[in-house]
This record gives structure tokens, sequence and C-alpha cells, in this order.
């Protein structure tokens, strides 16, 4: 009778503990943020600029891990591998989750993942010095046609955003540029600067940082910083490149903590404090809630597929 | 005077209460991550980042810039008592440092290391605030022809480093040179020697190799020959500069600080090619070259000044242009971007106070370091005093959370230890770690380069002579070539002879 009683009591409380789900409570522990790039990157200061608003608004402290290496991928596997109860998540640019499952063997892919919302996004602006001969997309489309692979395009290295955004334009206007890889956009800039390279396509805060000249702008529609610059797609060439961040949890995770995950997000870019830090940092809000932004990567992600494997840059 | 009214704002701002605090802060926080082995500048002050966004700009870009330029003056400490260098610069200092250390003159060669930086650091400062602007410009003549020719020059100084055969410290450079080429390839972004180890893609982290290749197999070598074992501290006999020490080391510093002071201001290595040129340019000058490597005074006073002059003269490129020469100073312009300021061409008439004032702060930074460090002097030889048994494994875990910190992965603690294993294999075999090093740290960069120059040029070789900077750093590289094959070749010849 007694045993009965007990199994019965074990079976009540497992039932107890797997009915109600983290959900009910969650948060009920502090939440860890990868970041899969060494503190003080860009990523990491869209994370811990976000840090402090999104802990208020889950009630539970945030902390930011960097895990970083290998373009990103270490510290996003780790992610994905995580268990999907909503207490780690992951802010990430668009290469780890759209770019680099075409190009490395990875454990992951971008289906590993469930989208939670994009954070901030900026267009790619395509830059030259000021002393430049291309002037215009239609001046660099004139020369490249005359001179097929001469003018050097600077990226920083090969697959990253800078280079799509190089590949996507060759392929749109039918041109071919001299691909010149960085270790990153200091170089690149510093190549600019010393006429190594004649063009270099980054952050639209490069160009009145080295007092540039902005060609065109991968956006959908021209930004307010700089009115004059037309898009690429007004020049009659159908290519948008931008640089976005967005958190991601494990697939599989809970749908309530998806859901409060996503309020804690909405709300913690509406926070005054963020949106001061994101200005500063000229980092442009572009909140895209789960459904929306699920849409939205998961297109980049074939765009990117495609751009990839024909410029052979594809895993072997 | 420009120059005395900008200088005067700089200290105007330097010297109130908040930034001097701060300084000494970053100072004191520089010296100590310093003299903790692996844990460098670039973990602390990326570790700190977030922390600024509380602070004001001017305190905060104050407080990292002193962490930075500490940690140089710290990191030669481990490096001259227990062979330890934590920072790519300290290799040098190891060198002919921890020879005196273990001759009994680790206090001597400790407050030469720290009077030279000083002496260095004071006259990096008057040359960025005088010719700031002028020597940015600098940094742009230089594109990929001559940074290819600036490493070749410093590989083939580093043959200079060994002691021994320069046939096994071309062999150390080569098999440094293949060391350092693994990871992801920058050009066509291929994996190269990672066989599927993700922990590699990235390549291997130069404190990894550093700490094994020293410090670990320092220990082993240390336990393995017991009776040999002199400890330093049987026989310390002082602690400052005897007034010959001090003639010996004088010139060697200032000829450092030239080098560093110039070289510093070259993204890209150029801050580390000053210490070992300098080692290499005191080594040739001397009367006796073979006191090198032995505990040579000048060893240890010219590339110790070379890398301080170097470190400050990184932030020119920085400060000027915006464009970080390292990874610190990449760090030091994302403290800036969370503050709102963008440096750029436009920062030193944008933000005067700031400029001006992070540049005085220098100066008193340097003069809290050298107050700060001659009396530790004392102390840190005292530490040699613990006996061998309780010393190592207190080292062995230093350099365990040192490599640990870096990337927070297990796999770096045991890739240190076999290279730790491999260095002492090495050492058996007569052959010395500084050369792989260097091969290891300039062998990317130089390839880097090269492959650079030869896309841009369409394959054409020309480039490198045609352009003026480049041809003349070949010219040079050719000569020091030339030098150095000429005593072998006429040894060579003499024993050719003698058969």
């Amino acid at each position: 009778m007694i045993k009965a009683w007990a199994i019965c009591g074990i079976a009540i409380a497992t039932a107890i503990s797997t009915i109600v789900p983290a959900a009910a409570v969650y948060p009920e522990r502090p939440i860890t943020t990868i970041v899969a790039w060494p503190a003080g990157g860009a990523t990491d200061l869209v994370a811990r600029g976000l840090q402090e608003a999104l802990g208020k608004s889950l009630g539970q402290q945030v902390i930011v891990k960097n895990v970083p290496g290998a373009a990103g991928t270490i510290g996003t596997s780790e992610a994905a591998a995580a268990t999907a109860d909503g207490y780690t998540i992951l802010i990430t640019p668009s290469g780890p989750t759209v770019a680099q499952p075409h190009r490395m063997k990875l454990t992951y892919d971008l289906s590993s993942f469930d989208p939670i919302c994009k954070l901030v996004e900026q267009p790619l602006v395509l830059m030259a010095t000021k002393s430049t001969k291309y002037k215009t997309i239609a001046d660099l489309i004139a020369a490249a046609k005359a001179a097929p692979g001469k003018i050097t395009y600077g990226t920083s290295g090969p697959g990253s955003i800078t280079h799509l955004a190089k590949l996507a334009l060759e392929k749109a206007a039918d041109i071919k540029l001299k691909h010149v890889p960085f270790k990153g956009s200091a170089d690149a800039v510093q190549a600019l600067l010393s006429d190594t390279v004649d063009l270099y396509s980054d952050q639209a805060n490069l160009v009145p940082q080295y007092d540039l000249l902005p060609i065109a702008i991968y956006g959908e529609t021209r930004s307010d910083n700089f009115k004059d610059t037309p898009t690429v797609r007004e020049t009659g060439f159908d290519v948008v490149m931008t640089n976005y961040n967005a958190i991601f949890v494990p697939a599989g995770t809970p749908d309530a903590v998806k859901t409060k995950l996503g309020q804690a997000c909405k709300a913690a870019l509406d926070d005054e404090k963020v949106k001061e830090i994101y200005g500063r940092q000229k980092y442009p809000i572009a909140y895209q809630d789960a459904a929306a932004f699920k849409t939205y990567v998961e297109a980049d992600y074939k765009r990117v597929k495609d751009l990839v494997e024909a410029a052979g840059l594809g895993k072997k | 005077m420009d120059l005395f009214s900008n200088l005067a704002l700089g200290f105007g701002v330097a010297l109130t209460l908040k930034n001097l605090f701060y300084c000494f802060i970053g100072a004191l926080f520089g010296t100590l991550i310093g003299v903790l082995p692996g844990i460098g500048p670039l973990a602390t002050i990326a570790m700190l980042l977030p922390i600024t966004f509380h602070l004001e700009p001017t305190g905060a870009l104050i407080m990292l810039a002193g962490i930075f330029y500490g940690a140089q003056y710290g990191g030669s400490t481990t490096a001259i008592l227990v062979n330890l260098p934590g920072e790519s610069s300290s290799v040098v200092t190891a060198l002919d440092g921890y020879q005196m250390a273990r001759q009994g003159r680790a206090g001597v060669a400790l407050a030469t290391a720290a009077l030279a930086s000083f002496f260095a650091g004071c006259v990096a400062t008057i040359v960025i605030a005088v010719a700031a602007p002028a020597l940015s410009r600098m940094a742009l003549l230089f594109g990929p022809p001559e940074f290819t020719a600036l490493m070749l020059m410093g590989l083939v100084a580093a043959v200079v480093l060994a002691t021994g055969s320069i046939v096994a410290s071309i062999g150390m450079v080569m098999i440094g040179m293949l060391l350092g080429l693994i990871g992801t390839d920058l050009t066509t972004g291929e994996q190269r020697f990672t066989f599927d180890v993700r922990e590699i893609f990235d390549g291997i982290d130069f404190v990894v190799v550093a700490m094994g290749l020293f410090g670990v197999s320092e220990i082993i070598s240390n336990l393995a020959d017991r009776h040999t074992r002199e400890l330093p501290a049987t026989k310390i006999t002082r602690l400052l500069p005897t007034k010959q020490d001090f003639l010996q080391a004088a010139p060697a510093t200032i000829r450092g600080t030239l080098l560093g002071s110039i070289l510093g201001v070259l993204p890209g290595g150029g801050a580390l090619v000053s210490s070992f040129a300098s080692y290499s340019l005191e080594k040739r000058l001397a009367t006796d070259p073979s006191r090198f490597g032995k505990g040579a005074i000048e060893g240890v006073a010219g590339p110790e000044a070379a890398n301080n002059a170097g470190a400050q003269a990184s932030f020119i490129p920085m400060l000027a242009l915006g464009i970080p020469p390292n990874a610190v100073m990449a760090l030091m312009i994302a403290a800036m971007t969370i503050h709102g300021i963008t440096p750029g061409p436009k920062f030193l008439t944008d933000q005067p106070t700031l400029f001006w004032g992070m540049i005085a702060s220098m100066w008193i930074g340097n003069l809290i370091l050298v107050v700060l460090n001659l009396p530790l002097v004392g102390l840190w030889v005292k530490l040699l005093k613990i006996p061998y048994a309780y010393l190592f494994p207190m080292i062995l875990v230093f350099c365990c959370v040192g490599v640990y910190s870096i990337n927070y992965r297990v796999f770096d603690v045991f890739l240190m230890a076999g290279f730790g294993v491999f260095g002492y294999c090495l050492r058996r075999i007569g052959c010395e770690p500084a050369p792989l090093v260097l091969g290891f740290i300039l062998g990317p960069m130089l390839e880097e380069q090269f492959r650079r120059t030869l896309l841009l040029s369409d394959g054409d070789f020309l480039v490198f002579v045609t352009r003026p900077l480049s041809a003349t750093l070949i010219g040079v590289t050719v000569l020091l070539l030339v030098m150095m094959a000429l005593p072998t070749l006429r040894k060579g010849r003499e024993s050719a002879f003698r058969e």
C-alpha cells in the first residue's frame, strides 16, 4: 500500500515537473548570451549594449559569454548544441548562420536555430577615397568593362559580407573586379587610404571617419546620413547587402519561452539607454519579430548560398 | 609656440585628480597583468571595455592606454626571472635577461629594463607630440611590397638571434614559419594543416607557442638535469647597475629608442620587429658578439627600449589616422566608438583635449611606472629565493591560467604542454627557440603581404625593386645577409683549405 502511494507520488511529482514547463516561471535563473567573437568586437558591443535592458525586461541577469574562433562557428556550434530551454541564446551577425554553413563542414545549420528577433541592421556602403576615378556606379562599370579584372576591390576576407557584396555586384552588372582580401576592415581601410586598393564596402560610419567618398549604398532605400548617395538598386542593379545582428535560440525551445524572449527583446530595443548606446555606435535599430525575421533570414540563406556556390567558395 | 600650448592643455587635462587616478590604475593594472605570464593587455582591455561604458571618455582612454604600456613594462619581469616571455616583444628580453638572472644579476637586468623603458617612453612621448601628423603619413607610404620587404628584413635579423649554428637557426625560422601557416588561408579561405581540428582554424596563438617553448621547456630541462641546476638565488650580488653596466647600456638604449620610435609607427608588427632589430644591431656593433645570449646587458637595454618606444609610437597611426597598427589599438578604437568618438584624420582637430590629454598622460604614466617598478625589483628578485620545488608548480599554474584565458579553451593548455616537450627536445639537440618564434610571428605576415603584392601586380616581381622604399629595404636585407654569410664563408674556406 505504502509502496503504491509512493509510486503514485513519484508519478505525480514527475508529471508536475514535466507538465509545468520551465516557461511558467521562465526565466528563473540568469540567461547566457553567446557571442562568437572576442570581447570588444562589433558583435560583442551589440550584445553588451543590450545586456542590461534585456536583463531588466526579463527580470533576470543576462551574461555575455565570448566564444571566439573560426569565423564565429565555434561559438555558434556551442549555442546550437545548448539545451533548448531559453537559458542559452545567441546574438550573431549573418556570417555564421547564413554564410558559413555553405562554406564549412559544421555541426549545425540555420535550421538548428529558431529566430527570436532582428536587432540592428545597416546597409553596406561602396566607398573609395575622394580622389578616386570612379565617382559613380556608371563610371565603375564602364571602367570595369574596358579593363576586366583590373579594378581592385578590398574585402575583409573570402566569404565575408564585404566579399558577398562584391560578388553580388559583379553578378548583377556582369563585370569582373580583382578581389584583394584583408584580415579585417581596419587593414582594408588602410589599403584604401594608401591607394593599394580602389574600392571597399563596409559600414557607413567609416565614410565620415576617414573622409571617404560614398559611391553607392547597398540598401533598399537611401540613407538619412547620405541623402545624395544613390542606392545600387537605383542605378539599375538589384543588389542589396546589409549587415544585421539578431537573436536566435536552439531549435526546439518551447514557444512560451520564445514569446517571452521576443517581448523582452522588443522592450529592450525601446529602452532609452539602449537607443542612446546604439546611437553613439551608429547601429540603426531595425527590430523584426520572430515571424517576419524567419522569412527574412531564410530568404537571405538561399541568396547567400547561390552567391557562395557560384563563386566557387562552397565546401568541397 | 603651438607645441607648448598644446602640451600645457594636455597636462591640464591629465593632471586633474580624476585622470591621475585613472592613469595610476591603468599603469598598476598593466604592470600586474604584464607580470602574470600569458594574461596580456589584449585580454585585459577587452574585459574592461564594457566597464568604460560608464566612465567619461578621457579617463577611460587614459586608463586603457596605461594598461597597454604598463603591460609592456611588466612583461619583461617574468622573461628575465624565469625565462617566460608573456608578450611577443619580451622574447628578446628573455635571451640575455634570463642569462643575467642565472648569473645572479637579475636585479641589474630588471633595473636596466625599467630604466631603458622609462627613457624610451619619455622620448617616444615627445616624438608623438612633435611629429604625430608627419609620422602618420609614413604609415600610408607602406604598401604591400614595402611590408613584404620589412618582414623579410625581420626574418633575416632573426637568424642573428641565435648564438649557435646558423644552419640550425635557419631551420628553426623555417619550422616557425610552417607552424605560423596553420589555419585559414587569407586569400582563398581554405584550411591549411588544420586536420579538421576547429580549435586551430584561426591558427595557433603566439602565447601558447612562446609559453610552451620557453616557459614549460625551461621547467622540464631544469628538472631533468638536477645536478647542473644552479639556482640564481645563491649569489645575487647587487640590485642596481654599476657604472660600467650603465656605460654599456646607455648607447644601446638610445639606439633602441630610435628604432622603436620609427618602426612602431608601421602597422602590423612594427613595434615587434623593432625589438628584434635592436638586438641584432647591438650584436653587430658589439666588440665581442659572443657575449650575447650569455647575459649581455646591451641585449636587455636595447630591445627593451625599442619595445617600449615602439608600443608608444603605435599610438601615432591610431590617433592621427584612426588606423590601428595592432590588436590592442583596434580595441582602443572600439573603446572610442563606444563613446561616440571617431578616431580618424579629423580626431586631432575635433578632440584636442582628448588627444593632448592622452599624450600628457603617457608621460605621467611612464613616470608612475618607473616609480612603481624600481622598488619592486628587490621584491621580484626575492621570488627567486623560493626553492625551485615550490617555484616551478607556481609558474606552471600561471602558464595554464594565462593560456586558458586567451580563448577559454582547455585545448590550448594541452597544446602548450606539447610545445613544452617539443621545446625540450629542441634544446637537447642544440636548437634555440627564439628564431622559431620570430619565424612563427613574421612568417604569416610575410606570406600575406607577399601574396597581396603579387596579386596586385599580376605576378610581376619587379614591383619590389621599382618602388623606392621597398627597394631600399630589400637592399638593407641583402647587405645583412652578406655580412652574416661572410664570416661563415671565410671559415668554410679555411676548413676547406685545411683538408
